[in-house]
């Protein structure tokens, strides 16, 4: 397995909806806590309102898109952003999301955020500890669970 | 480790989650979260009955590389709720090693996390104090966090009944004992009783309810109050016990015997940020301006404002200035509040020892 990754642009827009697609497909649309619709239309859409500030990372298998990690900013807080990595089902475990979300993070700091913040789905604790191996702080809050990281 | 959950959790009180892999006993546990910055002794830690009702957090990243053995107990068994550590050793070496760390644990169905962040979580405790805290092992931290709201916090359990002796025993006496020393078993290390027999004494350990006159019924040449857990505020009952047989025999208070002593003399107590855990503790001695590297395990310290009756400060802390001693200038009184007794850390402080039984000789002669 030789895994490529790379910061997505508009040209990726299919590939990134693919992997979406097949993780709402396989933990179901709230699990899975990516924002709906998952075309590639509208991820298209998503990186072009980023204006710079956010960014996606594709990884592919090949030709095969396997993975992405989409980092945005947060509305109400201009020093933090939003960090989410999906990686599809035989791709875990294998250090790709950790990959991208090392880029995400490099993104970041490039553009000066000062933390990252994300919502961890109910039950996912494979997410749990993936955040927390990054260096993360996870917190109960309410009913659900959060992330935060310094940067 | 073989059979083991895959995941597990450290579940704080305001909600932070330490993910980790468990090992020892597959059980959930919850307590006092501390930490220590000890960097060896973890068996002596574990088995130390002054963190009964706590899960210890170890500062230093390897811990369990020298296994476990026979001798280097402080009590009969494991006194921690669950241990959290960085990375626990598969495969100790040591010449006298009997056991691994997660066999030690798992042999008394005490959980241990692994695989935590320990840094981040000391940094935690650090700037917001230490919290009661579930491992989850089997249920999410949700589940944990609100399990763990439902239960006693730590300062509301008198956890010195939980740890005493039941009955009064002595410990194997030396050759042509010099004095005959009672210690008061509000949570005591076997070190202490260990160095008083170096020292020639006829040592005998008794339940921390034992009243007053039982004790000096006992005839004892001096009275140890032992270390021990938990908050002094609800030992009403030793410090009555205490207070009449100081200036009756010579007393030597540690930890908590300390704070029980300085009770009796009319101060509070309070409880302390994130204690004070750990081997290389200074601690400055106001007679002589010597400091001193001390083990500590402590997370009550004495309000010195209260102090009557003539009893004084002797030493205190260089980090926090916290009281860390306390004289009579006319009675046989001397208490600590760190681990004279080390085990584990410096031996430097067992001078303290002899220093009581010089008061208990000078006692006895002008008896």
């Amino acid at each position: 397995m030789s895994i490529q990754f790379r910061r997505a642009d508009r040209r990726h827009a299919a590939a990134i909806a693919q992997v979406g697609q097949e993780i709402i497909a396989e933990l179901g649309a709230q699990a899975a806590a990516l924002l709906q619709p998952m075309t590639a239309e509208a991820v298209a859409r998503r990186l072009a309102g980023y204006r710079g500030r956010g960014a996606m990372f594709l990884a592919r298998d090949g030709r095969r898109p396997v993975a992405f990690a989409a980092l945005e900013p947060d509305a109400n807080d201009p020093d933090t952003s939003v960090l989410g990595v999906w990686v599809l089902k035989g791709y875990r475990r294998r250090g790709i999301g950790r990959e991208l979300a090392l880029m995400a993070l490099e993104f970041a700091r490039r553009k000066g955020y000062r933390r990252l913040r994300g919502t961890i789905p109910e039950g996912n604790e494979a997410a749990l500890s993936f955040f927390g191996e990054l260096g993360s702080l996870a917190q109960v809050v309410g009913g659900g669970m959060q992330y935060e990281l310094p940067l | 480790m073989a059979g083991m959950s895959e995941r597990g959790f450290l579940v704080l009180e305001d909600g932070s989650v330490f993910p980790g892999r468990p090992f020892g006993a597959a059980a959930p546990a919850y307590g006092e979260v501390v930490f220590s910055t000890a960097m060896t002794g973890y068996q002596e830690m574990l088995t130390d009955p002054s963190y009964a009702g706590q899960i210890l957090v170890l500062t230093y990243p390897l811990v369990g590389n020298y296994g476990i053995n026979r001798e280097d107990v402080e009590s009969s068994r494991i006194q921690v709720r669950a241990l959290v550590v960085r990375e626990a050793c598969p495969l100790p070496s040591h010449w006298a090693s009997e056991m691994t760390l997660h066999e030690y644990l798992a042999s008394q169905g005490v959980p241990g996390l692994e695989g935590v962040d320990t840094r981040a979580l000391t940094r935690r405790l650090r700037s917001r104090g230490v919290m009661m805290g579930a491992i989850a092992i089997g249920e999410s931290p949700e589940e944990a966090l609100a399990r763990l709201r439902s239960l006693p916090r730590y300062g509301t359990t008198d956890l010195v009944r939980e740890v005493t002796t039941e009955e009064p025993y002595l410990w194997p006496e030396p050759p042509s004992p010099r004095f005959h020393v009672v210690v008061v078993d509000a949570g005591v290390k076997f070190n202490i009783m260990r160095l008083l027999r170096q020292r020639g004494c006829r040592v005998t350990v008794v339940p921390a309810t034992t009243p007053g006159e039982d004790l000096l019924a006992l005839g004892p040449d001096g009275l140890v109050l032992s270390p021990g857990p938990g908050d002094p505020a609800l030992l009403d009952y030793l410090v009555r016990t205490v207070r009449p047989l100081v200036g009756r025999v010579p007393v030597l208070g540690i930890c908590l015997g300390h704070q029980v002593i300085a009770r009796a003399f009319g101060a509070r107590t309070f409880k302390l940020k994130f204690g004070h855990r750990g081997a290389n503790h200074p601690v400055k001695d106001l007679a002589t301006g010597r400091v001193f590297i001390t083990a500590q395990n402590h997370g009550y310290a004495v309000d010195p404002d209260g102090l009557r009756d003539g009893i004084q400060v002797s030493q205190v802390h260089l980090n926090d200035g916290t009281v860390e001693g306390l004289r009579h200038p006319e009675l046989p009184l001397l208490t600590i509040q760190y681990h004279s007794e080390a085990s584990p850390g410096p031996m430097d402080n067992v001078y303290i020892f002899d220093r009581f039984l010089e008061m208990v000789q000078a006692h006895k002669e002008a008896r």
